[in-house]
C-alpha cells in the first residue's frame, strides 16, 4: 500500500504500559516458517484438527437456517450452559446453577483469562504451576498479580503436590491455578493428593482457578478429579473447561466457566465488557458436541491412545525418557541426554528432521531440558516422525546419549 | 474471598435488569438491545456454510485475524472510508466491537490517563476505561445540536493528562451524528494537541435526512494518530457472530495482537469468514436494511410526537432519544410502567451515564406495524398512570 505509516508515530508513544512486547506464540519455531522453512510434520500444534462429524455440521447449519445469527444470552445458550451444569455433576459432582454459576466463553483461554483478572488482586500472589500453559504468567500479570511459580519436579511425574504449594505460601498469596490434567506435561493429579490440596485451599482461605481444559482426553481408564469434586473446595473454586481439543471446536473458540455464583458473577460482568457474549454458532456447534451422539469421540479417543502407545514405544527404543502423560495429546519428553537445551533440541530436530516440537522452556524454568509433543497428527505422520527422529539422534548422538 | 473486582457498572446493570424481568413476560415488545432484529442476509450465512463444508473452518486463525478477511477490511476502508491501510500491519479482526473497543482502550489507556468521551454513551467504554485506570472525562452532547460533538466543548475540557479523544459517530444512544466540518475540526485540535483519536463507526451506514458520515482518519495528518473502530454486527445484523475489526498504525496494532494470543488466541473462523463475505460479497442489503430503519425512524417520531415527547432528530443508527422530563416521573420508573404495563421494553437514559437522566433510548429494531402497537401501548400507560 503506497499510503503506509512510517513509525514511529504518535501511535508508538502511546501504547499502554500493560502491553509486553515479548509476543505469545505456540512455538518458538514460528521464525523458521516466516522465512519459508517447510515444516513437515508438526507435532508441536496446541489444538486438535480433525473434521467435525456430519452431526455437529448439521446442527450449525439448522440453527443458521432458522436464523439464529443474533446475540444470544449473555452468559450463553441456557441449553448449553444446563448441558454443561450436567456433565460437571455427572463426572465430578460438582453441582452448579446452570443459570447463573455457568458461562460460556470464547474458548477454555478466555475463561482463564477474565477468571484471573476479576479474582487477582492487585500485589496479590499467584500460586502458578511451572511448568504451565506459556499464557499464564502474562495473564496473571496484566491482573497485576504477582505470578509464582510453584516447580513442579520431573521424579515427582510433574505432579502438583500440597507440599510444594505451602513451601511457596506466602501473606499475600490469594489465588492458586491448577492444570489438570495438565498442559503441556500430561500429568493428572492424585485424587488423594487433590484431597489435601483442597483441604490447604480451605486452611489457608485461597481460590482456586483449576484450567481442565484437558479432561476429555485422558488415556485409557485413567480418572480425573476435579478439585471442585471435594467440599472444601467446591465453593472457592471457578472449573474452566474447553470444546478444543478432543472436540475439535478450536477455530470455533468456544469453551465455559462454572463456580460458585460469587465468584463467577463478576467474571460474567468483565466477559459482557469485553465480548458481550460468545459466537452463537460456536456454542450451536458445542451443545451438539455435549448432547449428540457421542460415537465419534470414542473412537476419536481410541485413536489418539493407539498414537499415545506408539509413540511413548518409539520413544522408549529411541532411549528417550518422557512423562507418563495421563492424557492423550501430549508427551513430554527428556531432551537433557543429548546435551542440548530444549530450544537448542527442537531446532535441531527441525533443521534434521522437519519435525516440529515445542521446547519446554517456553513453559516455564522446570520445562527446560523437555519439549512437548503433540499427537493429533495422521497416524502415518507421527510413524514417519519417529522414523526420522530416531535416525537423526542415531547419526548425531549414536549410542552415547 | 472478599474484594473480588466489581466490573460492572450501574448503567449496564440497569439494561439487564430490565431485560431479565421482560424475558419472564409474554407479548413483550423489545425495543431496548440494539440487536438488529432482521436477519442476516443469506449470501452470507450460505458463506458460512460453504467455509465449513470446504474444511476452512478446521484451523485455528492468527491472532490478529485471517489475511483474507484483513485484506477485505482494507479493501473496504479504502472504498467506503477513504482510508488506506496496510492489510499485513494495520488491520486486527477482534469478537465484536465491543472487543475491538476493550483492547484498544487496554492498549492505549495507562492509569491516570484522561480519556475524552462526548456524553451520554453507551457505558461499555466506561467498564474498558475504567479497568485500565484511566479517567473519563465527559463531554456534553445537547439535545438542540440533535447530539451533534460541538468541538470547542471538547477544547474546554482538554487537560494536560488528556491522552484520547473517543468519538462515536453515528452515536449510540443518541443517534447524534458528527458533521464533517466538526469531524475537521476535532482533527485539527487532536493534531493541536497531540491527542490519540478512538473513532467507533459501527454504525456508519446508518445516516438519515443529509447527515454524512466522514471517517476521521481519512483526513490529512490522522491516520496516525486515529483508531478505527468497526464490526459488521450493525451494518450486516450480525451480531450473533462476533466479528469485529480496528484499523491503527502498526505498533498499536502489534499491541492488541499481543492482548488477543494471552486472552483468547484468535477470533472463531467460522465468523471470519461469514464477515469475509460481508465485506466482499454484494452490498445491497446495506441500502434495504437503511430503507427499513428510516421507515421505521418515521414511525417512531411520529408516535412520539402524538405522546408528546420532545427529541433531538435522531440522524443515525436506529435509536431515538426522546426526552421524557415533561411526564413528571423518573425516567426509570416510566421504563418499569412501560414494561409491567405496556410490555414495551425500552432503557431509561440512565443506563448511558448520569447526563442521560431525562431520556429514554428507544430502538426501532422491530416491524413497523410492532412499533405502531408499542405506540399505542405506550400511550395507554401514559393516559393510565401518568397525569401530563
Amino acid at each position: 500500500m503506497n499510503n503506509a505509516t512510517s513509525s514511529p508515530g504518535p501511535m508508538a508513544a502511546a501504547i499502554a504500559r500493560r502491553i509486553e512486547r515479548q509476543p505469545l506464540t505456540d512455538s518458538s519455531l514460528g521464525w523458521l516458517k516466516e522465512i519459508g522453512f517447510e515444516v513437515t510434520l508438526d507435532l508441536a500444534g496446541e489444538y486438535g484438527v480433525g473434521v467435525l462429524p456430519e452431526n455437529v455440521i448439521q446442527a450449525v447449519e439448522k440453527a443458521l437456517d432458522v436464523g439464529e445469527t443474533h446475540y444470544t444470552d449473555r452468559p450463553g445458550l441456557p441449553a448449553l450452559r444446563q448441558a454443561v451444569a450436567q456433565k460437571l455433576a455427572g463426572e465430578q459432582g460438582f453441582t452448579v446453577d446452570p443459570a447463573t454459576e455457568v458461562i460460556i466463553s470464547c474458548g477454555g483461554q478466555e475463561g482463564m483469562y477474565l477468571a484471573l483478572q476479576v479474582l487477582a488482586q492487585p500485589g496479590c500472589e499467584v500460586l502458578i504451576p511451572d511448568p504451565r500453559p506459556a499464557f499464564l504468567s502474562k495473564a496473571v500479570r496484566q491482573a497485576r498479580g504477582v505470578p509464582v511459580p510453584v516447580p513442579l519436579q520431573a521424579e515427582e511425574g510433574f505432579e502438583m503436590k500440597a507440599s510444594r504449594i505451602v513451601e511457596h505460601l506466602t501473606g499475600k498469596t490469594r489465588l492458586l491455578v491448577l492444570s489438570n490434567p495438565s498442559n503441556p506435561t500430561g500429568a493428572v493429579i492424585s485424587a488423594e493428593e487433590m484431597a489435601r490440596i483442597a483441604a490447604l485451599a480451605q486452611e489457608y482461605d485461597l481460590l482456586i482457578v483449576s484450567d481442565e481444559s484437558l479432561d476429555e482426553s485422558l488415556a485409557g481408564d485413567v480418572r480425573h478429579r476435579s478439585v471442585a469434586s471435594f467440599s472444601e473446595a467446591a465453593r472457592r473454586t471457578v472449573v474452566v473447561g474447553s470444546f478444543s481439543r478432543l472436540h475439535s471446536l478450536a477455530s470455533w473458540r468456544v469453551g465455559y466457566f462454572a463456580g460458585p455464583r460469587s465468584l463467577v458473577q463478576p467474571i460474567r460482568d468483565l466477559k459482557q465488557a469485553m465480548t458481550i457474549c460468545t459466537s452463537a454458532m460456536a456454542q450451536y456447534a458445542a451443545l451438539e458436541v455435549l448432547t449428540g451422539p457421542q460415537g465419534w469421540l470414542k473412537q476419536r479417543r481410541a485413536t489418539l491412545d493407539a498414537k499415545r502407545a506408539y509413540v511413548l514405544k518409539a520413544l522408549d527404543k529411541m532411549g528417550l525418557p518422557h512423562s507418563r502423560p495421563a492424557v492423550t495429546p501430549y508427551v513430554f519428553v527428556d531432551v537433557r541426554g543429548t546435551g542440548l537445551s530444549s530450544e537448542e533440541f527442537s531446532t535441531w530436530l527441525l533443521a534434521e528432521s522437519r519435525v516440529a516440537v515445542v521446547p519446554g522452556s517456553q513453559f516455564g524454568l522446570q520445562g527446560e531440558g523437555y519439549v512437548r509433543f503433540s499427537l493429533w497428527s495422521a497416524f502415518s505422520e507421527l510413524e514417519q516422525a519417529m522414523r526420522r527422529m530416531k535416525w537423526a539422534l542415531d547419526r548425531a548422538f549414536g549410542g552415547g546419549r | 474471598m472478599t474484594d473480588r473486582k466489581k466490573v460492572s457498572e450501574s448503567g449496564t446493570q440497569m439494561r439487564y435488569r430490565l431485560m431479565e424481568l421482560a424475558a419472564t413476560m409474554d407479548d413483550v415488545i423489545a425495543l431496548g438491545r440494539g440487536d438488529p432484529d432482521l436477519d442476516t442476509p443469506s449470501h452470507i450465512i450460505q458463506a458460512a456454510k460453504e467455509a465449513i463444508r470446504r474444511g476452512l473452518a478446521l484451523e485455528m486463525p492468527p491472532p490478529e485475524g485471517l489475511f483474507e478477511l484483513r485484506l477485505a477490511v482494507a479493501e473496504k476502508l479504502h472504498r467506503d472510508n477513504d482510508v488506506f491501510v496496510d492489510p499485513e500491519t494495520e488491520v486486527m479482526i477482534t469478537t465484536g466491537g465491543q472487543e475491538a473497543l476493550f483492547f484498544t482502550v487496554q492498549a492505549l489507556v495507562n492509569p491516570g490517563d484522561e480519556v475524552l468521551m462526548p456524553h451520554p454513551r453507551y457505558t461499555s467504554y466506561d467498564a474498558a476505561i475504567n479497568i485500565a485506570g484511566g479517567k473519563i472525562v465527559s463531554v456534553p452532547t445537547y439535545e438542540e445540536d440533535h447530539f451533534d460533538l460541538r468541538p470547542e466543548e471538547v477544547e474546554a475540557k482538554i487537560t494536560s493528562r488528556s491522552k484520547v479523544l473517543l468519538l462515536v459517530t453515528p452515536s449510540n444512544p443518541t443517534s447524534g451524528v458528527i458533521s464533517p466540518t466538526n469531524i475537521r475540526r476535532l482533527a485539527e485540535l487532536a493534531q493541536e494537541r497531540d491527542l490519540i483519536v478512538i473513532s467507533d463507526e459501527i454504525y456508519e451506514y446508518y445516516v438519515y435526512d443529509d447527515a454524512q458520515h466522514l471517517s476521521i482518519a481519512s483526513l490529512p495528518g490522522m491516520k496516525e494518530r486515529t483508531v478505527t473502530l468497526n464490526a459488521v454486527s450493525k451494518a450486516y445484523a450480525m451480531t450473533g457472530w462476533r466479528v469485529g475489526y480496528v484499523a491503527a498504525p502498526p505498533p498499536l496494532i502489534a499491541g492488541l495482537r499481543e492482548l488477543k494470543a494471552t486472552v483468547s488466541r484468535a477470533t472463531s473462523v467460522v465468523s471470519q469468514w461469514a464477515a469475509h463475505a460481508a465485506l466482499t460479497g454484494p452490498q445491497d442489503c446495506i441500502a434495504q436494511f437503511r430503507q427499513i430503519y428510516d421507515e421505521r425512524r418515521h414511525v417512531m417520531m411520529a408516535g412520539l410526537d402524538e405522546m408528546g415527547f420532545v427529541y433531538g432528530r435522531p440522524r443515525g443508527a436506529f435509536y431515538v432519544f426522546p426526552n421524557a422530563s415533561s411526564v413528571g416521573l423518573a425516567t426509570e420508573d416510566l421504563c418499569y410502567l412501560f414494561l409491567k404495563e405496556g410490555h414495551v421494553l425500552i432503557f431509561p437514559g440512565t443506563a448511558f451515564g448520569e447526563s442521560g437522566s431525562k431520556y429514554l433510548r428507544i430502538s426501532f429494531l422491530a416491524p413497523k406495524e410492532r412499533l405502531q402497537e408499542a405506540v399505542a401501548r405506550m400511550k395507554r400507560t401514559l393516559e393510565k398512570h401518568v397525569q401530563q
